[in-house]
């Protein structure tokens, strides 16, 4: 500490560790929150498939596309703390199939910001992303359900995920004819 | 020139030393530890972040300058004057010197 260099050297030194240890006790702090997400409601309202191309250019393949609506009442606010910088959270639907017998595909999905933003409330919900096979068919398929998933993304430390709210199995409906008005769910 | 040599040294005593020392270590733990309490309690992180910041400026302003607090203990040296004289002493012994080295060769 004899001249201003080593002492500049030191303080900046020792305020790294002290900015570490901070930063570990930040991270830690965050295993004083559990998690305690309520999911009210969870339940796909509509589902309609018809047949598309991919929206890129060089897509000539034409597959079944499918094309959900849900309800959703969930309230995250038990995952906002001090060190909370965002959660997203997203929908996901599960199906099963005889040759790739899991299936999942997320449909829909947002990020809150903030505590006030914590309350979803989601009636008869567009799915943001319709979803189709790798088979490229999927109609008819039975057991359909909805996952709504969360994932925490601390200021400092670990990212956090969870799962809630599975609905009862719904059945895909046949393909629908463009231009022509649903006549089966 | 010396002056700004000496400004940008900034030579500080011993016991000046052991004070900085001391004074680095409590200023940012004290800081570290306030930041982390305050941050908590009011539930924002940018406390924490703003007060270990502020914390850390406060150890730099209060350490890095070679303050007069540092500089209250200086060494007191012989002085320049009294090692010339032992220095002609020596040269008159040199001689001695001398020849013992040649018995031990």
């Amino acid at each position: 500490m004899h001249s201003t260099l080593v002492r500049t050297q030191n303080v900046f030194g020792f305020f790294t560790t002290v900015a570490f240890f901070v930063a570990g006790l930040v991270a830690l702090s965050s295993l004083l929150y559990p998690a305690d997400v309520n999911v009210d409601a969870i339940e796909m309202s509509n589902v309609k498939i018809a047949k598309g191309r991919a929206h890129q250019y060089y897509a000539s393949k034409v597959q079944e596309y499918a094309v959900l609506h849900f309800d959703l009442e969930a309230d995250l606010s038990s995952l906002f703390n001090w060190n909370t910088k965002q959660v997203f959270a997203y929908v996901s639907a599960t199906y099963p199939g005889s040759k790739y017998t899991d299936n999942e595909a997320v449909i829909w999905d947002t990020i809150l910001p903030s505590r006030s933003a914590s309350k979803l409330i989601l009636k008869n919900e567009r799915a943001k992303y319709s979803i189709n096979d790798i088979t490229g068919k999927f109609a008819g398929r039975d057991n359909v359900t909805l996952s709504f998933h969360w994932n925490v993304q601390p200021h400092v430390g670990r990212l956090t995920w969870g799962v809630v709210g599975l609905t009862e199995g719904v059945k895909f409906p046949g393909v629908e004819k463009a231009e022509k008005k649903p006549t089966a769910e | 020139m010396d002056q700004i040599q000496n400004i940008i040294d900034g030579f500080i005593d011993f016991e000046g030393q052991r004070l900085a020392e001391t004074l680095t270590t409590v200023i940012l733990v004290l800081s570290g530890v306030l930041a982390f309490v305050v941050g908590y309690l009011l539930s924002d992180l940018r406390y924490t972040v703003y007060i270990g910041l502020s914390g850390t400026v406060i150890a730099f302003l209060a350490v890095v300058p070679p303050w007069g607090i540092y500089k209250r203990n200086p060494l007191t040296y012989l002085p320049a004057g009294g090692v010339q004289v032992q220095m002609v002493d020596g040269d008159a012994g040199g001689g001695k010197e001398k020849e013992e080295g040649k018995k031990v060769k």
